[in-house]
Order: structure tokens, then C-alpha cells, then sequence
């Protein structure tokens, strides 16, 4: 959006507006569109999720409302609007108005620093990458608030249960978005996504994605990813089928619909925080010239993301909670932890072009990215292990459960456990 | 009102970043009332997040981002939510029956603490050079 | 700009604060966050006393100093140091003694 408002500021300007003031009615309206992109995008989110959901359970999904049922998800926000505001008696008043308002405001700040398109970001900090993962407090205080406010035990409980889950999927998350930092050496979205690009005789083809380079952190990000997201193999905050809902059980109307918003934005957004580190942001053919056409890439690569864990979702069983704790502090973390160490290493292997003058890295050389590309294979090799034992015995444990009694004794599990 | 114009060079229209600081440290003064002030625990580990949400303001008013975002990361993504956890753990407190300060004569000596240090610092700093040659970036 | 003085108010007041808190409450945790707002007014303090210093080298016109801010970073590490340890230190006493009112620690006390 830099360039959009640079060009507002300048008409402001030229109507005779000192110039604060258009920069300040400019960046007003900027961030008037980008609050209210979110809102609109979760409910495509929303209608998309149900679709894709239901075609997977050979369902037909919202057919009813609109062409296609795609007014589906509008009449569902309108009903919920519409609804009574209840206040549990005892709640506490401050802490349960506040709850749900900043678990919104927290997810939809992270548009702001979005790099979309070349040159279209809203403010191109340069600690952009801590700041989103900074946003993820806002998260953590507003479930605890609800949870706590909401004068209901078993929210509490699920607000303690949250916490601690997205406390524990942080560290992996965090530590796996630096990876890319250290090798591009800036913490700025701009230039993460400027420095996918892959130049071919001259054509800039824009397929330098991390992804293809990092594998291993890639994997590690978008496992976190889900869990941050409270997405499906990790959704014990609201198993749907199991339990009753999360923090959030004491909301309803307009507030519990803040809460959905957020929860589906956030892992939109997820996803799209995985697009700009590792799947080349708005890089693709034809960017230079075009830059529209970077904003088309970075929609649909965000959208992939986003089925993608819809496919996940209507897929993968629910872990235990302790399954859950333990994948995240025995495998993901010491498993990163290595990686950063590694790559941090490989950066520093012969062969990298220096700026003769100030020493700073210009091009790192063919060593550095075998090795960086080594280690990121060591790790995705670990981590998939892991999850592929992990899966052959629940699918071993599902079997038996639903054997008749008198076959178990003949059945031989593979794993030999 | 000689003296007090004297203390306090207030400009007639503030400038941007005075807009902005005045409502940041207005807030950032409240929240911390409210830290040592409220009655309910919880309600003080909430305005402990806000002073310290302020505070970061602050710290990206004076052009520090990095260290305002990290004063989120580690203020308030851990040590305000190790503080609620710690606070719910030890529930017994949180609706005891005897009263929330003690009887030392705290009360009296934090008073003078406080106005005597703001009129310290604010005496110091108004005469000595520091506002007048600021160093514009 | 704003005035330092504007900032070393605001620092004050919030170490007032924390240090009314951390002598008066009786619950242990509620000391624990004054020690915490104490530690923050004198991070405003360093960070507004490294914004205001000559930081500016007049060759390059770059930021040449940054020893305010690595103060404010230690600070902020040590306080998270500080906060896991007397937090453990209260859950365990808690567990003890089922109270955190520091008036009921006199374990010592004669």
C-alpha cells in the first residue's frame, strides 16, 4: 500500500491539506480497508471451509442461500448479529467485553505489515517478522481474560489449556521463521520476499522460495503454524465432536462471532505468514513488470495454504494433549534449535561473495546452500519420521479397537510394540 | 505562573509526537495506578499488561522498535502470563477476607517518595541544557 | 520533539508506582509485579536518556550508540529471569504453607 498512499498523500496535498495531516487522513483510510478486508475474508474463509469440508465427507455443503449457497456464511454472520447479547451474572464486566475485541484487533493488526505485492505493504518495519509473532500475545491475554472473566470453570480451564498450547508451539514457530532471517539478514517482509526471487538468463522466474531451500523449517513452521492456529490435528482447545467449546463457552451473539473471526483469520493469516517466508510472497513470473499480478500470486498461494489445512483438517485424527506437549518440547523444539545452530554454521562455510569494503555478505556461494539445504533435509527426514510412527500406531490401535475381540491375538502389528 | 512557565515549556499547539505521548503516558500512568491500586489481582495482572503495552508505545515513540517489540515478546508473552498462572494457581488469595496492604506506614513515606522524586527529576532536567539542544535525527 | 523532561516524569511516576507496591501490598505476587513496573520506569528512563544523547555520528548520519538500549535488553532479560524464579519460589511456599501473604512467612521469626 506504500505507493497507493504516497499517491493519496500527494492529491491530498495538492488540494491544499498541509502535509501531516494528509498523511495522516491517508494512513487513516489505509488502515480503514485493511480492517475491513478482514471481516469480508473470513467470511469467504468461512463458506470455503464448509465447502471443501463437506465435498471431503461426501456432503453437498450450503446449497440454499444464494447462488450456490454463497450467501451461506453472510446469513450465518447476520444471525449471529442479530442474537442476544448475554452476560453471565458473576462474569466480570471489564475483563468479558474486552476479551473478544482484542483477540480481533490482534489478529487483524498482522495486515499491516503484509508484504502483498511488490511495494504494497502497509508499514515495512524492520522487525516485521517479531512483530507478528508479537501480535500472537494479544491472542494469549485475550484467551485468558475471557477464560478467567467468563466466572466459569471449565473456561478457565480451556483458557489455561490454550495458553499453554500456544506458548508451547510458539518457541518452534518463532525460531523456525528465523531461519529465512539468517540467511537474508533482514527482519523486513519486503525484502524476505524480495530475496525469493531466482533470476534464469536475465528472466526472473520467482521460484527462489525458501520452501525449495529450507524444507526442513518449512515443515516445522507449518506444523506450528496449525497448532497456533488451533487447526485440526491440533483443535483440542474445541474439539467439536468431543467436547463443549473452549474459552469461549460463556459468549454469545456478536461476541462469540469476534471470536470465530479471529480464529479463522488467524489461521488464514498463518498461512499467509508461511507464503512470505517460504513460498516466494508475491514472487512469480512476470512480477517485475507487472506488479498487479504479485498480489494474484499471493492470493492464490495463501488460499493453497489455506485448503491445505482444510485437507489436513477433514483428514488427520485429534491428538492427545500430552501427545501434543510432548511432540512440541521433545521433537519440534530441540529439533529447531539444531537447525538454527546448522545454519548458522553453513552461513559461515568459505565461498561467500564479501563487500570488500564493510565485510557484509553480498551472494553466498554454492557451498553455503548445500549445506544449509543438508541440514534442512536431516531435519525434515526426522520430523517426518516421527510423525509417520506416530500415525502407524494410532492406525495399528484403531484397528484392534475395532476388531472383533478373538482377532487381536492374530493380528501382528508391525511396529512391534 | 512565571515558574511554572519556566518548568513547563509548554509549546501552544503540540506537535504530533506530543499528541501522541500525551494519551500513551496518560493511559501508561493509569494502568499503573491501577497495578498497585486495584483491589482484585487479576485485575492488577491486567493493567500490569497494559502499563507494560505503554511502555512499548513508549519505547517506539523514542525510535527503539526493536526493543518495543521485544518488550512485548518477553513482558508480556511470558512474564505477564507466568504472573496470571502463578495468581490462579494460588487461588486462597485472590478472595481473602484480610486486607490487601499492610500496616506499615508505607502509605505516608510512598507519598512523599513519589511527589519528592517527580519534583526531583522534573527540577533536574528542566535545568539542565538536555531539552533545549535536542538532538534532531 | 517531546520534551526529556515529559519522559523522566512519566518514568517516575510509573517507579513510584512500583515501589509504592512493592512496600505496601501483603500478597507476595502483587509485590512481585511493583518490583516489575519498577524495573520498567527505569527502562523508560535509560531509553530516553540514550534517545536524547548524542547518538548520531555526523560523518555517516547513522546511529552509532546503542548502550541505552542494550541496558533496557538486560534489564528486560534479567526481569524474565527474576519473574520465573520468584514466581517458582511462590508456587512452592504456596504449596507449603497454603498462603501467599507475606505477613504469614515468619518461618524465621523468633
Amino acid at each position: 500500500m506504500e505507493i497507493w498512499s504516497s499517491g493519496l498523500t500527494h492529491l491530498l496535498t495538492g488540494l491544499g491539506l498541509p502535509e501531516t495531516a494528509a498523511v495522516i487522513i491517508a494512513l487513516a483510510i489505509g488502515a480503514f480497508v485493511l480492517a475491513n478486508v478482514g471481516p469480508v475474508l473470513a467470511l469467504v474463509l468461512i463458506l470455503l471451509l464448509r465447502k471443501v469440508i463437506s465435498r471431503m465427507q461426501d456432503r453437498i455443503g450450503p446449497n440454499r442461500v444464494g447462488p450456490f449457497g454463497l450467501l451461506q456464511t453472510v446469513a450465518d454472520a447476520l444471525k449471529l448479529l442479530s442474537k442476544e447479547d448475554i452476560r453471565p451474572a458473576n462474569a466480570d464486566a471489564v475483563a468479558y467485553f474486552l476479551a473478544p475485541i482484542l483477540s480481533v484487533f490482534g489478529v487483524i493488526l498482522s495486515l499491516g505489515v503484509m508484504a502483498v505485492a511488490p511495494g504494497w505493504i502497509g508499514v515495512d518495519l524492520n522487525v516485521g517478522v517479531l512483530f507478528l509473532t508479537a501480535l500472537g500475545s494479544i491472542g494469549i491475554m485475550s484467551a485468558l481474560m475471557a477464560g478467567w472473566s467468563s466466572n466459569n470453570k471449565y473456561a478457565l480451564l480451556a483458557g489455561f489449556r490454550v495458553v499453554a498450547q500456544l506458548l508451547s508451539y510458539e518457541i518452534p514457530m518463532v525460531l523456525a521463521m528465523f531461519v529465512p532471517v539468517l540467511l537474508v539478514g533482514s527482519m523486513r517482509l519486503g525484502a524476505l520476499s524480495a530475496a525469493q526471487s531466482l533470476t534464469i538468463f536475465g528472466f526472473n522466474t520467482g521460484l527462489g522460495w525458501f520452501g525449495f531451500l529450507m524444507p526442513g523449517a518449512f515443515l516445522i513452521y507449518f506444523i506450528s503454524a496449525l497448532a497456533e492456529g488451533e487447526q485440526t490435528p491440533f483443535d483440542l482447545l474445541e474439539a467439536e465432536s468431543e467436547l463443549i467449546a473452549g474459552f469461549h463457552i460463556e459468549y454469545s451473539g456478536m461476541k462469540f462471532a469476534m471470536f470465530f473471526l479471529a480464529q479463522f483469520l488467524n489461521s488464514f493469516f498463518l498461512g499467509a505468514i508461511a507464503v512470505m517466508l517460504f513460498l516466494g510472497g508475491y514472487q512469480g513470473p512476470f512480477v517485475d513488470q507487472i506488479p498487479l499480478l504479485g498480489f494474484v500470486y499471493f492470493v492464490i498461494k495463501a488460499f493453497g495454504v489455506y485448503l491445505l489445512t482444510i485437507w489436513i483438517k477433514g483428514t488427520f485424527p485429534r491428538i492427545r494433549v500430552d501427545q501434543m506437549m510432548a511432540f512440541a518440547w521433545k521433537v519440534l523444539v530441540p529439533l529447531v534449535l539444531a537447525l538454527i545452530l546448522w545454519q548458522m554454521i553453513a552461513l559461515k562455510l568459505p565461498g561467500a561473495t564479501l563487500d570488500p569494503v564493510t565485510g557484509d555478505v553480498l551472494q553466498y556461494g554454492f557451498l553455503n546452500y548445500i549445506a544449509v539445504f543438508a541440514g534442512n533435509l536431516v531435519v525434515l527426514g526426522v520430523v517426518s519420521n516421527v510423525l509417520m510412527n506416530h500415525f502407524k500406531r494410532e492406525k495399528m490401535r484403531t484397528k484392534r479397537a475395532f476388531e472383533p475381540k478373538s482377532l487381536i491375538g492374530v493380528m501382528q502389528p508391525s511396529s512391534g510394540d | 505562573m512565571d515558574i511554572i512557565q519556566q518548568l513547563f515549556p509548554l509549546p501552544p499547539i503540540p506537535t504530533l509526537q506530543q499528541a501522541v505521548f500525551i494519551p500513551l503516558a496518560l493511559f501508561t500512568a493509569v494502568c499503573a495506578l491501577l497495578v498497585v491500586l486495584s483491589p482484585n489481582l487479576f485485575h492488577n495482572a491486567l493493567a500490569l499488561v497494559g502499563t507494560l503495552f505503554g511502555v512499548a508505545g513508549i519505547y517506539a515513540l523514542l525510535e527503539a522498535e526493536f526493543l518495543a517489540i521485544s518488550q512485548i515478546l518477553v513482558y508480556v508473552w511470558s512474564i505477564s502470563t507466568l504472573i496470571t498462572f502463578a495468581i490462579m494457581l494460588s487461588r486462597g488469595m485472590m478472595f481473602g477476607a484480610t486486607s490487601k496492604t499492610n500496616k506499615q506506614a508505607g502509605t505516608a513515606i510512598d507519598g512523599i517518595v513519589v511527589i519528592g522524586f517527580i519534583g526531583w527529576c522534573n527540577f533536574v532536567s528542566a535545568r539542565s541544557k538536555l531539552d533545549v539542544s535536542i538532538a534532531v535525527a | 520533539m517531546v520534551p526529556l523532561s515529559w519522559y523522566l516524569v512519566l518514568a517516575a511516576f510509573v517507579f513510584s508506582c512500583g515501589l509504592y507496591g512493592a512496600l505496601v501490598r501483603r500478597n507476595a505476587i502483587a509485590v512481585l509485579m511493583g518490583i516489575e513496573l519498577m524495573l520498567n520506569g527505569v527502562n523508560i528512563n535509560l531509553v530516553a536518556f540514550w534517545r536524547y544523547g548524542d547518538i548520531i555520528d555526523k560523518a555517516t548520519q547513522q546511529v552509532v550508540r546503542l548502550d541505552g538500549q542494550i541496558f533496557a535488553l538486560f534489564v528486560i532479560a534479567v526481569a524474565a529471569a527474576e519473574a520465573a524464579v520468584g514466581l517458582a519460589l511462590i508456587i512452592s511456599i504456596y504449596r507449603n504453607r497454603k498462603t501467599v501473604s507475606l505477613d504469614q512467612m515468619d518461618l524465621l521469626k523468633g
